[in-house]
């Protein structure tokens, strides 16, 4: 319950957003009776207005009711809004002195959000997120901080964020109550935040640790100044991949890298040359491929294979014309066309449509590999219809609810929409319902129930044979994780890459959801087992 | 791992059962003789350079003996029976490459048919 000396509306959750849908007409922008309603998470930020405040507030009675069937709120607007232009000439001190736009006082009316909150960015700035993150809903002070009642652009530019979603700032913003406190949690412990399965790997491997599943993250090896063949290899090599990389801090392909929350959500708006001013980033649950990819593509190369890109050597074969194949990636390695997974190709499906919530942002436990928080299967989809009728039964489940049980879902979260007795694949992009087909005949034969799906219908798979490392102590290198050169040059090589059908093995311990659930007898799983 | 390469129809029978890169042995020929498999590796070893004295391509041999380490506990490369009987089915696909073929509808891995001839595989 919101209470205005003019109006009493009931407003559930806290949320801000569902909160200024749900008061939005019923309170008065502008109004002093109706300002208050709204908290500013900083308190400081208001700290000099509420003397003014609570001086104009005290003025009236405090039970106004009958007072207040005698005026219109227009009235309240009008010498609120008066008000409220006096406080912040008064309070900018160089507004006559100044010349410069940074400090003169950049406007003339009162700006605020549908539920009243006063954002004085807003008379500036015209920029426009997307719709759930509207500027006439949040303002631009909830997200970026910064003063948003302040009359000058340096005022109120003082302790802006440029981008919320960087995990150094992410508690103040994405992450404050009422937002995605939640999600905030769970993602800044997730293998894309902290590393921990490439960097407990590559100590293994190199045998730094007996321990495969070794609890060491970035934060752990800047805060103990772990310094280690394989962990400096990491630094140099690895470490521009992960999500709590501060967006910008390289130039070229890699300025693109990390942010935080926009590592992934932050999307460019549809339309091009949206217009000077205008343009703003769009947050999006639905993250094209595009935004994986970015990292995806190295070690198992499984964001190219996916489009059907070949990582191939060195050579800029096949010549066009007598010149090196035009075919590069952004970073300058040549790839070659292969036919790309029939999810993609057909079916154009993003890499959110499978990979759920909690297998991308975690589910708040430090795992140490991917395939321990994997819930998604082959099978999930390409089952019978007893099964896809569970999963569209969790589909239903509002998020809010459904994320409290996260830990206790029966089933993965997946987009499977039910329609006339039929159940379909709701793709996230366009919402466009696509057809999960059961396996067929040939893949249920008892000879071939110790077949992995993937051992089958994985085609082709980029092979690395011979891969090493050279490590030149007389040179420097760009330690990603510290931002500055130290001594020692890691360089990668390979012997030889293969596009192949890929070899086979059995793993002996396997996750209970796959094709067929180990028993003691059964003698492990046939699997894809690839170098590189 | 998923290579995320995932097309409609599966791999063929022989690019399994004929060819000894699924199995983990790398690329070469096989022989059958005497009831017994023999791998001649397409590509040879370099210990000068390499440390190893098998093909970088090789996983295992053909009996069965890991020649790699695995990122994973318990992820392991087939052993020598289980190469033994993948390969064997080979034998067979020249004339019955059909899962409707009564030879493949009835075969019993633990107990498959004699072979009709000898063949090498590729």
């Amino acid at each position: 319950m919101v209470e205005c000396n003019l109006a009493k509306v009931e407003v559930a959750g806290s949320n801000p957003v569902s909160r200024s849908k749900a008061i939005q007409g019923s309170l008065h922008p502008g109004c002093l009776f109706c300002l208050p309603m709204t908290t500013y998470p900083d308190s400081k930020t208001m700290l000099p207005f509420r003397p003014f405040l609570n001086i104009y507030l005290n003025t009236f009675p405090d039970n106004v009711s009958g007072y207040a069937k005698n005026f219109k709120c227009k009235s309240f607007f009008f010498i609120s809004t008066v008000l409220i232009i006096s406080v912040l000439l008064f309070a900018s001190k160089d507004v006559t002195a100044a010349s410069d736009h940074s400090t003169r006082a950049v406007t003339s009316h009162v700006t605020s959000t549908v539920s009243g909150q006063v954002d004085m960015c807003l008379s500036c700035h015209k920029e426009k997120p997307d719709r759930a993150h509207g500027r006439d809903v949040l303002g631009c002070f909830v997200c970026h901080r910064g003063n948003p009642i302040a009359g000058t652009k340096d005022r109120a530019h003082r302790g802006m964020i440029k981008n919320p979603g960087e995990f150094s700032v992410v508690s103040q913003t994405c992450g404050v109550s009422g937002c995605h406190p939640d999600e905030v949690e769970r993602t800044r412990r997730s293998l894309m935040a902290t590393n921990r399965g490439v960097i407990s790997t590559l100590r293994y491997y190199w045998g730094e640790t007996s321990d495969r599943n070794e609890n060491i993250t970035i934060d752990i090896i800047k805060r103990e100044h772990i310094k280690t063949p394989a962990v400096d290899y990491y630094r140099k090599l690895c470490g521009t991949c992960h999500t709590g990389m501060e967006k910008g801090k390289f130039e070229g392909f890699l300025a693109e890298k990390g942010g935080g929350c926009t590592a992934c959500h932050a999307t460019k708006p549809k339309v091009k040359h949206a217009g000077k001013g205008i343009y703003h980033v769009r947050m999006v649950k639905a993250v094209p491929s595009e935004q994986c990819i970015r990292c995806h593509n190295r070690s198992g190369r499984i964001g190219l294979t996916y489009q059907g890109k070949y990582e191939s050597e060195g050579y800029g074969t096949p010549y066009d014309e007598g010149e090196l194949s035009g075919n590069l990636l952004q970073d300058g390695r040549f790839v070659q066309n292969l036919p790309p997974d029939v999810h993609y190709s057909k079916a154009n499906m993003a890499c959110a449509d499978c990979h759920t919530q909690k297998e991308i942002m975690g589910d708040g436990k430090n795992h140490a590999h991917l395939e321990e928080q994997l819930e998604v299967r082959c099978t999930t989809c390409h089952t019978d219809t007893t099964e896809l009728k569970k999963l569209s039964e969790i589909s239903q489940i509002p998020y809010s609810s459904w994320k409290r049980q996260i830990n206790n879902s029966p089933v993965p979260r997946l987009n499977i929409k039910g329609k006339n007795s039929r159940y379909f694949l709701k793709r996230l992009d366009d919402n466009k319902l696509l057809t999960l087909n059961p396996p067929s005949e040939q893949c249920v034969k008892p000879v071939h129930k110790r077949v992995s799906c993937i051992s089958c219908h994985s085609t082709w798979v980029p092979q690395c044979y011979g891969c090493h490392v050279q490590y030149d102590k007389r040179a420097r290198q760009l330690d990603k994780i510290a931002f500055k050169e130290t001594p020692g040059k890691w360089t990668e090589f390979k012997s030889f890459v293969r596009f192949n059908a890929p070899p086979l093995g059995i793993i002996e311990q396997q996750n209970p959801k796959d094709k067929v659930p180990l028993t003691e007898n059964s003698n492990g799983q046939v699997v894809i087992l690839v170098p590189g | 791992m998923n290579p995320h390469s995932t097309q409609k129809l599966g791999r063929t029978c022989e690019s399994c059962h004929i060819d000894t890169r699924a199995v983990g042995l790398g690329r070469g020929s096989v022989k059958y003789i005497n009831g017994d498999l023999k791998f001649i590796p397409a590509l040879s070893s370099s210990p000068d350079i390499t440390g190893l004295d098998h093909p970088l391509d090789a996983f295992v041999d053909i009996d069965g003996r890991p020649l790699v380490h695995t990122s994973r506990p318990g992820l392991r490369t087939f052993n020598r029976e289980e190469i033994k009987r993948i390969l064997y089915v080979g034998l067979c696909l020249e004339c019955h490459g059909d899962f409707n073929d009564k030879v493949m509808k009835n075969w019993n891995p633990s107990n498959p048919p004699e072979p009709c001839v000898n063949m090498n595989y590729r």
